[in-house]
């Protein structure tokens, strides 16, 4: 560390106010530096001596006694004095005002309870209509549904109706004899593809 | 910043008067005293204080407690100084040649032969005014850092602005103090009053203990 980075800083080291890291890098290079240690030997006699003197001076300094007082009472809210209407005219004006005061509370009344019916009524319907949009939901979904089952039923349908042709034909050929029936037995049942079609063959429905 | 000073706080910002009147009580020396080292003069110093208080009664409901209430009141201080600095429209000389040998001799400490004690009222006053005679930012450091022990953190909050300005102003004004007082001859520091010995501050700290820390 050069000496006018440590001159720098020495007034900071003096006060304790150093970072550990940089206080040991001065520390080193002062256990070394003849001249800045004597720089430091000189701020702290003119730090101690600045400190003395201040102190010194103003030791027994203080403020007056009642400074307290004046200051709270300077920190008081200013009161405003307003005159009172006095005349017949202010005093009139002053029966207007209350009329016209009085009116507007009543109608100010009246709308505070319209408004309070208005929200009311505004807060069912909301709800009314929250329920009704839940329930063209569940229709949708359940139509959905049914949709679905009928494409299914059909499919199942169409396969029945297959599957009992093959049979009657199958039927004719067993009464024709052995000789027509062709080599493989069920011939059209792996076509079928249709669910359950296996429990049939072995449950001999067909 | 204390338990009871906190409530206290916590008090005069919810509208409590007497709690602001205990935290003037509190506070009237250190202000008053840091406001006559500014200013030099007992009526302005008086003045100076008691506008500080009333600014601080008017916005106390804005301290937010990062900082100790001391020194938010210290910055209230300096910007009431600031402000009396652009009144008065002219360079301050805080305290005259008489002025400053008053103070002096006022102020001399009870010394055990009449020779150290003039000698020592000589030194007191000789430092004071080359104080004085600062340029007032450099003599605010000072003061602050000398008169009322505030880290350099402490002394940034107060007068807005970086650790690193303050460390500067601080070197700087010990240069300035120094020079001047070199090129008075026959310079010796007035006797301590045992708070401190001759060694530096941070010889004496434990590292990294007392005050903030700063690159």
């Amino acid at each position: 560390m050069k000496c006018r980075k440590v001159r720098d800083n020495l007034s900071a080291y003096a006060d304790g106010e150093l970072r550990l890291r940089l206080r040991r890098r001065v520390e080193t290079h002062l256990a070394a530096c003849e001249n800045c240690a004597t720089e430091l030997s000189r701020l702290v006699e003119i730090t101690d001596a600045a400190k003395t003197s201040l102190r010194r001076v103003f030791s027994d300094k203080a403020p007056r006694s009642n400074f307290r007082e004046r200051v709270m009472q300077a920190t008081e809210p200013v009161r405003v004095r307003r005159p009172i209407l006095v005349t017949a005219g202010k005093l009139a004006a002053a029966a207007v005002t209350i009329a016209l005061a009085s009116g507007l509370v009543v109608g100010g009344v009246q709308e505070l309870r319209f408004r309070g019916e208005r929200a009311a009524f505004r807060q069912k319907d909301a709800e009314q209509r929250r329920a009704l949009v839940l329930a063209t939901a569940d229709s949708k979904r359940a139509s959905a549904q049914l949709r679905k089952a009928e494409a299914r039923l059909s499919k199942v349908e169409t396969q029945l109706r297959l599957a009992t042709a093959i049979r009657k034909k199958d039927d004719r050929l067993v009464e024709e004899g052995p000789s027509r029936r062709p080599r493989s037995w069920p011939p059209m049942l792996s076509s079928l593809q249709m669910p359950g079609a296996d429990s049939l063959l072995k449950n001999g429905l067909f | 910043m204390g338990d009871s000073e906190k409530r206290l706080v916590w008090l005069a910002r919810a509208g409590d008067r007497e709690a602001f009147s205990e935290l003037v009580s509190l506070f009237e020396s250190k202000v008053y005293r840091a406001a006559y080292a500014l200013t030099g003069n007992e009526q302005d110093a008086e003045d100076l204080s008691q506008k500080t208080f009333v600014s601080a009664y008017g916005a106390i409901g804005r301290f937010r407690g990062k900082s100790s209430f001391f020194t938010w009141l210290y910055r209230i201080l300096l910007n009431n100084f600031n402000t009396w600095l652009r009144k008065k429209r002219r360079a301050v000389e805080v305290v005259g040649d008489d002025g400053c040998s008053r103070l002096a001799a006022d102020s001399a400490g009870s010394s055990p032969s009449h020779w150290q004690l003039a000698s020592e009222r000589e030194t007191v006053d000789r430092v004071y005014k080359a104080i004085s005679s600062l340029p007032h930012e450099q003599r605010m450091v000072i003061v602050m850092r000398c008169l009322e022990d505030m880290t350099y953190r402490e002394i940034a909050e107060a007068m807005s602005c970086s650790i690193g300005t303050v460390k500067s102003r601080i070197h700087a004004a010990r240069l300035s103090l120094r020079q001047m007082l070199l090129q008075e001859s026959g310079f010796h520091a007035p006797a301590d009053e045992g708070e401190h010995d001759k060694r530096p501050e941070g010889t004496q700290r434990a590292p990294g203990g007392g005050g903030t820390s700063m690159q």
